[in-house]
């Protein structure tokens, strides 16, 4: 066995008939030279003896002692040595004195009288190796706690009532309060085992946290409980506006010079500055098509990172879908016929209506038509079609071309993913185009998808809701609030009312309500998104705006409003109204019904 | 023939932009500080100002406040190159004293179609044709 070592006793005891019968108990022992004694008679003296060399593994403790009486002694050694065991040895046997001692520490209570020699070092050996475990727990416990304690993410503990049973100091500091009033209250932030949530933080010292909230179910104590983890996203947060920012450089940075290039050329082509000759001329195109095919490549870039930035702007009005496809059909079919290719379409009997941004959705039909015409051989074919899909819109571009690998459809969709290499030459793409389809259906509520037999050609799907105004502000909002909410700024939703009762009557009505249009939309330009309900009457969202600001968006809507229908601008006022989020409304439900209530209002 | 007081800074944009308009027949005058531009206002009397919004040495208020101090300029249209929109320059406290707004970078043909607005004399009140 192992056990070779000595044990190393400290006796601390002042009256010198005691320490003799401690003597002799060891002198009593099998085996008894394992133990080595040494003697202190006060406390003070024990730790000096504590800095021996052997140290002691163990002390045996009187509790009465010249510097020391009574059971706080055990305290103030424990306090001194606070990696020692400690065996209480004492005079008389009382057993309630005996269980406090060792709720307190002590490893063993002994009486000095009534323990045989074998007893005694039993009870050292347990002890020392009891102490042993005790340390290794405690030094496990220290670096759990160390890794809880130094994790930046805020670790909370919280009972089905809400009280909070634990908190780390990642909390301490997302809270900013210390953790004994963070125990006081109970815990307020949604934690939802189901789903990651993103909150923000209202702290009392006014700072405002942008947080990210993960739930466990969690055993506490034998009670059903709840780890919640706290991340504070602001660093993110931080990244994702100079992102923002980014698009705004990049839009203007990289398009000045490039508008600069084209005007340049342009101007020398048309013989502005000087006589050209026909060769210089088509010298001078090729430099002209690539600044445009430049111009595009920005144009799409912008476009999708604007999307996945969630800052597209989305011009939305009641459209014709099949009347959209007729004119692409139109569009195209010239450059289809000079390809000799077939462009045919299969549209409803009824019209299909719906409210969209039909610009938008004509640019997908439009990137999925040129797509086909370029992989589409001379005498092939390319269907458009569309038709009611189950209270939706299925819109279908269908061509005879090589078709796509089955494995490659998945891909299709990505950035820069251009698929096959069958493209005849001199056909470039931005690789943007499909990743930008997608990214305007998923805009509108859709899906986008394709299908496709190698050697027969390709089928590419888009559906598209079919919905009256409301449903489709209504998908605005909750996109502009999720964004909102989860960069923790605010925006205003304001309603134009021109063709109400300001206009009704007025022959000149219609003309009124196009230059309002026009107006409204060469000067809010910059608003995340602008509906029209019906000729003269719009919706706005104007994105990182307080009430404040809104209120003045609204001042300057009527003004101009007013201006060109010749009101007089102290009769404005009921032109616009204005919600606010967050404080008019937190949900998109919220809003569509005080939306509709301000508006009967008005109309009132 | 008409006049058109343009005031901007950046060289490129300006002899492209006095190509374009004298090409037009306009007569074109240039300035590329608002002190110069005022001064040129004053001589010149033009029928139209192209105003860049961002120039080194006046704020855009400070530049509209002279050009309408001026006997002749007080009613003359502004066309106002900027980054922003015009909501946003409202946004910035800037009068509405600008007729209209162009987006930088801008298309010749949309500045062209706006100057045409106010020279060509569109009928009263009508939508101009492009």
């Amino acid at each position: 066995m192992e056990q070779t070592q000595n044990i190393n006793i400290l006796v601390v005891e002042d009256n010198p008939y005691d320490a003799k019968i401690i003597t002799e108990l060891f002198r009593d022992i099998k085996n008894g030279s394992g133990f080595r004694l040494s003697f202190a008679e006060t406390l003070e003296k024990a730790g000096v003896a504590a800095r021996a060399d052997p140290p002691p593994d163990i002390l045996l403790l009187d509790l009465n002692l010249p510097d020391s009486y009574g059971p706080d002694t055990l305290g103030r050694a424990a306090g001194m040595f606070p990696d020692l065991p400690i065996i209480i040895m004492t005079g008389f046997y009382e057993e309630h004195l005996g269980l406090d001692l060792i709720k307190k520490g002590a490893q063993d209570y002994l009486v000095k009288g009534k323990i045989t020699g074998d007893w005694l070092a039993y009870s050292i050996k347990y002890s020392v190796e009891r102490a042993k475990i005790e340390r290794k727990l405690k030094q496990r416990e220290s670096r759990l706690e160390g890794i809880l304690e130094k994790s930046p993410d805020g670790v909370v503990v919280i009972r089905r009532d809400g009280r909070v049973l634990f908190v780390n100091h990642g909390a301490e500091v997302i809270f900013g309060h210390p953790r004994k009033e963070l125990m006081k209250q109970p815990f307020s932030l949604e934690a939802d085992p189901e789903k990651t949530v993103q909150t923000e933080l209202r702290r009392l010292d006014g700072k405002k946290v942008p947080l990210e909230i993960r739930a466990v179910e969690l055993i506490w104590d034998a009670e059903p409980c709840r780890l919640v983890i706290l991340r504070d996203l602001s660093p993110v947060r931080t990244l994702e506006s100079s992102r923002d920012e980014f698009i705004s450089m990049i839009s203007h940075e990289l398009r000045a010079p490039l508008t600069v290039v084209k005007e340049s050329l342009d101007l020398v082509c048309d013989g502005a500055v000087g006589e050209v000759t026909d060769r210089q001329k088509e010298i001078l195109k090729i430099g002209i098509e690539n600044s445009l095919r430049l111009n595009r490549l920005i144009d799409a870039l912008l476009n999708i990172t604007k999307m996945e930035a969630g800052v597209m702007p989305l011009d939305v009005a009641k459209a014709d879908l099949g009347l959209l496809l007729e004119e692409t059909e139109k569009d195209y079919g010239h450059l289809a016929a000079g390809r000799r290719i077939r462009l045919v379409k299969q549209l409803p009997q009824a019209p299909l209506f719906t409210y969209c941004d039909k610009e938008k959705v004509r640019e997908v039909v439009v990137n999925l038509v040129s797509n086909a015409l370029k992989f589409t051989p001379e005498n092939g074919e390319i269907a458009l079609s569309l038709r009611p899909w189950e209270g939706e819109a299925l819109i279908c571009v269908e061509d005879t071309g090589p078709g796509i690998e089955p494995e490659d459809i998945p891909r299709l969709f990505n950035k820069f993913s251009q698929v096959g290499g069958k493209r005849p030459a001199g056909v470039k793409g931005t690789g943007l185009g499909l990743a930008i389809s997608k990214g305007i259906v998923e805009l509108h509520g859709g899906r986008i998808w394709a299908e496709s037999t190698p050697g027969t050609g390709s089928k590419f799907y888009v559906l598209l809701p079919v919905q009256p105004f409301d449903a489709a502000l209504k998908g605005v909002i909750k996109r502009e609030i999720e964004m909102a909410a989860a960069r923790n700024r605010n925006f205003c939703v304001i309603d134009v009312n021109f063709s109400g009762r300001t206009l009704k009557g007025n022959p000149r009505a219609q003309e009124l309500c196009a230059r309002g249009e026009t107006f409204l939309k060469s000067n809010m330009r910059n608003s995340h998104a602008i509906l029209k309900r019906e000729e003269g009457d719009f919706t706005l969202v104007i994105a990182n705006a307080d009430p404040r600001e809104g209120c003045r968006a609204c001042t300057f809507v009527e003004k101009g409003l007013a201006d060109i229908a010749g009101l007089d601008p102290a009769l404005t006022s009921d032109l616009t109204s204005m919600l606010s989020y967050p404080v008019d409304f937190r949900d998109e439900e919220t809003f569509i019904k005080k939306m509709a209530a301000v508006r009967e209002k008005v109309n009132a | 023939m008409p006049k058109i007081l343009l005031i901007e800074d950046e060289a490129q944009h300006i002899l492209l932009v006095k190509i374009r308009l004298e090409i037009r027949g306009f007569e074109v005058a240039v300035a590329q500080t608002g002190a110069d531009g005022l001064k040129a206002a004053q001589k010149m009397k033009p029928d139209l100002v192209l105003l860049d919004l961002m120039l080194p040495d006046m704020e855009p208020a400070e530049i509209i406040r002279g050009l309408r101090s001026i006997p002749g300029v007080r009613k003359t249209p502004i066309i106002a190159f900027t980054k922003l929109d015009a909501f946003e320059v409202h946004r910035g406290s800037l009068n509405a004293e600008i007729a209209e707004f162009i987006p930088k970078p801008y298309e010749t043909t949309e500045l062209l179609e706006k100057i045409n607005k106010f020279l060509k004399k569109p009928k009263n009140g009508a939508k101009p044709e492009s």
